[in-house]
C-alpha cells in the first residue's frame, strides 16, 4: 500500500513538472518568454523526474528523460539554441514522458516504444551531431515505410466515366506518389471488352494525411472498386500519441488515420452480420483495413483510456490560495450573517424570521462545504513516515513492521502540513527509543519484530492521531531522575504518572542515554507539543512498561470556523466550542460544597470553575447562575457562568501574540452585535477544573 | 481545355462553382434546369456535368437520363449535387448513372476537389 | 475515326488520331484487331499526334502491346507529345520504343 501512494505521489509530481514544461516551452514557443529565463526550470522538470523514476526503479523512464535533460543541459550551457524545431521536438518528448507516466497507473497498458524510440533517434542527433546527419529529423520520417496503396479498379469504372489518372493526379496533392505499378488482369483475346477495366494499381505514397483523405480520393469508385490502403509505421506512431480520451476502439483507429469510416462501418455491419463474437480488430485486420500490429497498439490505448476515465473525474487541483480566499469570504457572510441575525430578532417580524432562517441553513451548508474543501486525508503524511520507518529501522537494525489505520480520515489541509513534522519526530523517537533491539525483544519473549501502529479517526467532533509502539515504554524512573538533574522538576516533587511522562516535552528534556544519529538531534519533544498546541491540538502519552508507548494527539476537525455556545460573565462575551458541551443546568449555592469547587451531578463527581473569579471579571456573583458541562476526553467539568445566549457560528481569530500567555482563551470572534467574543479553551479548561479538584480533594 | 457543364436553378449556387472552377482552368457551360442543359450540351464537348436534382421544367434525374442515352455523353462523368441525408436521392442518381455526389451545402473547394477526382484539369 | 492503319513494307502503323478516351476504344479496338489479324511483323503505334488519352485509351494500347506475341514486334512513337507523356509518368509506364535487332 504504501508503493503505491509513493507511486501516486511520483505520478502526481511528475504530471505537474510536465505541466510546467510544456507551459514554459509554448510561452518560449509563442514568443512570451525568452529560453533563458525558462530553460532552467525546464531542464529541471526533465532532471527531477528522470531522479524520482530512478527511485522508483522506472528504468525506462529514466532511460529516456535522461535523453531529453542531456539534450536540455547542451541548451542551458549555451551549446544549443532552444529553436521551433527543438521545442517541438521538446513538446513531443514531453508528451510521451507523459504517456510513459499515465502507463504507470495502468500497467495493462503497453509501452510505446516506437514513440519513444523515435524521439531518442531525433534526441541523439542534437547530442553528436556528425555531419552525415545533420538534415535527420526529416530522415527518420522517411525512414518509416509509406502509405501502400492497392486498387483493384472494377469492370465498369471506365463506363461510370470515372478514370483512374485523375485519381493519380490527385494524390499528387496529397504527397508524393513511388513505385506505381500498372498491372492489367488481362481476359481472354475473345473476351475483351475495350470499355471496360481491367486495372490493378499498387503504389506507395509518401504523405501525412489521414487514411481517410486518402481514401476519399477513391470515394466515386469505391462502391465498383476493391481499394486498400495499408497506413504506415507512423500512423501506429500517431495512434499511440493520440490523447488518452474515452473511445472505442473503431474510433481510436478511425482518428489515428489508421482505418476509414466506411471501413469501419463495414467491419462493424460485417459483424453484425456473422452475429459472430469476434473482435472489431480482427475483423478490420481480416479486411485487410488494418494490420494486427495496429489494432494492438489501439487496443493498449483502449485499455489506458478505460483506466484512466474515472481517475480524470476525481480530482480537480484549485490553488490553495484561492481555496483559503473563499474560506476566508465565507468566515466574513458568517459572521455579517450573526450580525443580522441580531436585527432580525431586534425587528421581531415572524415573516422576516422565517425567511432568515433558511438563509441561515443555507449558509451553514455552504460554510461546511467551504470547509469541506480544505480536507484532505491524513493518509498523505502517513505515508511519508513510512520511508522513514523502512530506513530508521535499516539503520537501527531493527526488524519494525509499520501498521496504518484510518488513512481516509480527513483533516484540514494545513492541519495535515503543519502535523507532519510532529509526526515525524514523535515516529522516530518510538524507532529510536521506544522499540527495542531485536536481542532484547527476543530476551524479553517478544517477537523479534516490532510493531509501529499509526491511526487516525475522529472522535466527538475532534480527529485523534494515535502513534502506538509495542516498545519497552516509558520508564518513570528515569524520566523523573532525568528531569530532577535538568532541574526541570525538584527532587521531592511529588508527581502523578500521566505528569512525569509530560515532563519529556519540557524544553531541554531527552530520554535518550546517548544522542543517536537520528533522533534528538536539537529537536526536543517540546517542540512537538508546541507544534500541536498550536493547532489547539492536545497530546498525552499513555505507556506501560515493557508493553509499549501510545501517543495521543487530539486535533479540532478546523482551523477557522467552529460551532459555539454563547455565554457570557459579568458582560463579557465568552464562547464554547459546541462539540464538546454537554448541557446546561441551572447553579444552586446548596449545591456547592463549601469551598470544594465540585457538585453532584446525578450522583457523579462533577469539578467546576468559576469563571468569574477565574478570569477575574468585575462584579458581585449573581444571584442565578448557570453551569455549563463541558467534556473533552475522558474528563469532564463544570463552568459556571451569567447567562446562557444559545448557539451561534464563530469565526476564529487567533489572540494577538500579546495576549498568547492567557490560559483558558484560545481565540476570539465577532459577535452579530459588533462585541467581541472570546473563545475558551476547553481543554485546558477542564485540565485546570481538574487538577483543581484532585488537589482539593487532596487537603 | 475540359470543359463542365453546370446545372442548377440557384444562380448563386452557379456562379460560385463557375468561378472556382474557372479559376482552376475549366471552361464553364451553365444551365438553369434540365431543359436548358440537354440544349447546352447538343453539339458540344462536355467532360463533366454537375447536376442539381431538384429543378424547374425538368428535374436532375429525367435529365441524366436523357444525357446517358445520347452517344456522345454515354461515359460523360455526372456529379450529383444531393441533400444531406437524401440517400434515396444518391441511390437513383448513381442508377441513373451519376456516380459521383457532392451534398450540399458544400465549400467551392469541396467541389473543386470532386471534379479533381474525376477529371484531370 | 480514331486511327488509321497503313502497310509500309514489313510494318503495320497505327496512326492514332487526336483522341483515344472511353468514348471511341470500342471503334478503335476493332480497327487495331482488323489490322492484327493480318498478323504484322512489326507494329508502329503512332500516338504523336493523341491529344486526348484517357484509362481507357491507354489500356488499349497496353492490350495491343500485349497481344502482339514474339517473334512480333510492337514499338510506341511518341515524338514530342507532352500529353502522352504526362499520362504514362502518371502510371510509370515504360513503353517500348526501338524494335530489338533480330540478329541478336
Amino acid at each position: 500500500m504504501d508503493m503505491t501512494q509513493a507511486r501516486s505521489l511520483f505520478i502526481d509530481e511528475a504530471n505537474s513538472l510536465l505541466a510546467d514544461m510544456e507551459r514554459f516551452l509554448l510561452e518560449i514557443e509563442a514568443g512570451d518568454a525568452t529560453s533563458a529565463q525558462h530553460i532552467d526550470a525546464i531542464f529541471r522538470a526533465a532532471h527531477t523526474i528522470k531522479g524520482s523514476a530512478g527511485l522508483f526503479g522506472f528504468d525506462h523512464i529514466v532511460a529516456f528523460t535522461h535523453n531529453v535533460e542531456s539534450v536540455l543541459d547542451k541548451v542551458r550551457s549555451g551549446q544549443l539554441a532552444l529553436d521551433g524545431d527543438l521545442i517541438n521536438l521538446m513538446l513531443q518528448c514531453q508528451d510521451h514522458t507523459a504517456s510513459l507516466i499515465r502507463q504507470l497507473e495502468d500497467e495493462s497498458s503497453g509501452i510505446d516504444l516506437v514513440t519513444g524510440t523515435a524521439l531518442i533517434k531525433q534526441l541523439h542527433l542534437y547530442l553528436d551531431p556528425a555531419p552525415v546527419v545533420a538534415a535527420a529529423p526529416t530522415a527518420v520520417l522517411t525512414d518509416t515505410e509509406h502509405w501502400q496503396l492497392d486498387v483493384h479498379y472494377g469492370e465498369d469504372v471506365f463506363r461510370d466515366g470515372m478514370d483512374p489518372l485523375s485519381q493519380l493526379h490527385y494524390l499528387q496533392s496529397l504527397g508524393e506518389l513511388q513505385q506505381v505499378r500498372l498491372l492489367p488482369h488481362w481476359p481472354a483475346p475473345a473476351a475483351f471488352d475495350p470499355e471496360s477495366c481491367y486495372l490493378q494499381l499498387k503504389f506507395e505514397l509518401a504523405s501525412t494525411a489521414s487514411k481517410q483523405q486518402i481514401a476519399d480520393v477513391f470515394e466515386f469508385v469505391q462502391d465498383s472498386s476493391k481499394v486498400q490502403i495499408s497506413p504506415p509505421q507512423q500512423v501506429k506512431a500517431s495512434l499511440a500519441a493520440l490523447p488518452t480520451v474515452d473511445e472505442k476502439l473503431g474510433t481510436l483507429l478511425v482518428n489515428a488515420g489508421a482505418v476509414t469510416e466506411r471501413e469501419l462501418q463495414s467491419a462493424l455491419s460485417s459483424q453484425k452480420e456473422h452475429d459472430n463474437n469476434q473482435a472489431l480488430g480482427q475483423v478490420l485486420v481480416d479486411q485487410g483495413a488494418v494490420s494486427s500490429e495496429m489494432v494492438a497498439v489501439a487496443l493498449d490505448k483502449q485499455k489506458a483510456t478505460e483506466h484512466k476515465r474515472p481517475a480524470d473525474f476525481q480530482f480537480l487541483k484549485v490553488e490553495a490560495r484561492k481555496l483559503d480566499e473563499l474560506i476566508n469570504l465565507v468566515g466574513e457572510l458568517v459572521t455579517a450573517g450573526a450580525g443580522i441575525d441580531v436585527l432580525v430578532q431586534e425587528i421581531a417580524n415572524e415573516k422576516l424570521k422565517e425567511s432568515f432562517s433558511v438563509l441561515t441553513g443555507l449558509l451553514e451548508q455552504i460554510r461546511d462545504g467551504a470547509l469541506g474543501l480544505r480536507m484532505v486525508q491524513v493518509g498523505e503524511s502517513f505515508s511519508r513516515l513510512r520511508r522513514i520507518v523502512r530506513d530508521v529501522s535499516k539503520e537501527l537494525g531493527k526488524d519494525i513492521e509499520l501498521t496504518v489505520e484510518g488513512a481516509d480520515t480527513e483533516l484540514d489541509k494545513s492541519m495535515v502540513e503543519k502535523l507532519s513534522d510532529p509526526l515525524m519526530h514523535i515516529v522516530r523517537n518510538a524507532l529510536d527509543h521506544g522499540i527495542e533491539s531485536k536481542e532484547l525483544r527476543l530476551y524479553k519473549g517478544k517477537p523479534a519484530q516490532g510493531q509501529l501502529k499509526l491511526s487516525a479517526c475522529h472522535e466527538a467532533g475532534s480527529v485523534v492521531i494515535e502513534i502506538a509502539d509495542d516498545g519497552a515504554g516509558l520508564n518513570i524512573e528515569r524520566i523523573r531522575a532525568k528531569a530532577i538533574e535538568k532541574n526541570i522538576i525538584s527532587a521531592d516533587q511529588e508527581l502523578a504518572e500521566e505528569d512525569i511522562y509530560k515532563l519529556i516535552f519540557a524544553p531541554g528534556f531527552s530520554t535518550a542515554a546517548a544522542v543517536t544519529n537520528l533522533s534528538g538531534r536539537g529537536v526536543g519533544m517540546d517542540v512537538v507539543k508546541r507544534n500541536i498546541e498550536e493547532l489547539r491540538g492536545q497530546i498525552q502519552i499513555s505507556s506501560v512498561p515493557d508493553q509499549g508507548t501510545v501517543f495521543r494527539i487530539r486535533l479540532p476537525l478546523t482551523l477557522a470556523i467552529i460551532d459555539g455556545f454563547l455565554v457570557s460573565v459579568a458582560g463579557t462575551h465568552l464562547v464554547l466550542p459546541l462539540n464538546m458541551v454537554q448541557e446546561c443546568i441551572e447553579f444552586q449555592m446548596s449545591q456547592q460544597d463549601n469551598e470544594r469547587n465540585y457538585l453532584d451531578l446525578r450522583g457523579e463527581v462533577l469539578p467546576f470553575i468559576r469563571l468569574r473569579q477565574l478570569f477575574e471579571l468585575a462584579g458581585p456573583p449573581q444571584n442565578r447562575e448557570n453551569i455549563v458541562v463541558v467534556q473533552y476526553g475522558k474528563h469532564r467539568a463544570g463552568l459556571v457562568v451569567d447567562h446562557l445566549h444559545g448557539e451561534l457560528q464563530a469565526v476564529i481569530k487567533p489572540l494577538n501574540t500579546l495576549f498568547r500567555s492567557l490560559r483558558g482563551i484560545g481565540g476570539y470572534t465577532i459577535l452579530g452585535s459588533g462585541n467581541v467574543g472570546l473563545i475558551l479553551d476547553i481543554p485546558q479548561l477542564v485540565q485546570f477544573a481538574t487538577t483543581l479538584e484532585n488537589q482539593s480533594f487532596v487537603h | 481545355m475540359k470543359t463542365i457543364l453546370i446545372v442548377d436553378d440557384s444562380i448563386s449556387i452557379r456562379q460560385v462553382v463557375g468561378m472556382t472552377l474557372k479559376a482552376n482552368g475549366f471552361t464553364v457551360i451553365e444551365a438553369c434546369d434540365g431543359k436548358d442543359a440537354l440544349t447546352k450540351l447538343t453539339g458540344q464537348k462536355v467532360n463533366l456535368i454537375i447536376s442539381d436534382v431538384n429543378m424547374p421544367n425538368m428535374d436532375g434525374i429525367t435529365m441524366l437520363k436523357a444525357v446517358k442515352a445520347m452517344p456522345a455523353y454515354r461515359f460523360t462523368p455526372v456529379i450529383m449535387l444531393t441533400t444531406e441525408g437524401s440517400d434515396q436521392m444518391k441511390e437513383e442518381g448513381k442508377a441513373a448513372g451519376a456516380k459521383a455526389w457532392v451534398v450540399k451545402p458544400f465549400k467551392p473547394e469541396q467541389m473543386l476537389a470532386a471534379v479533381n477526382k474525376l477529371i484531370l484539369p | 475515326m480514331p486511327l488509321t492503319m497503313t502497310q509500309k513494307a514489313d510494318f503495320v502503323i497505327a496512326e492514332f488520331d487526336t483522341e483515344l478516351t472511353i468514348f471511341n476504344v470500342r471503334e478503335a479496338h476493332s480497327i487495331l484487331q482488323a489490322g492484327l489479324a493480318k498478323a504484322p511483323d512489326r507494329l508502329i503505334l503512332d500516338v504523336t499526334a493523341l491529344q486526348d488519352l484517357d484509362s481507357a485509351g491507354l489500356q488499349l494500347l497496353l492490350w495491343t502491346l500485349a497481344q502482339v506475341r514474339a517473334p512480333a514486334q510492337a514499338v510506341i512513337s511518341a515524338g514530342d507529345n507532352p500529353q502522352f507523356s504526362r499520362v504514362s509518368d502518371l502510371y510509370a509506364v515504360q513503353w517500348p520504343t526501338h524494335f530489338t535487332s533480330q540478329d541478336d
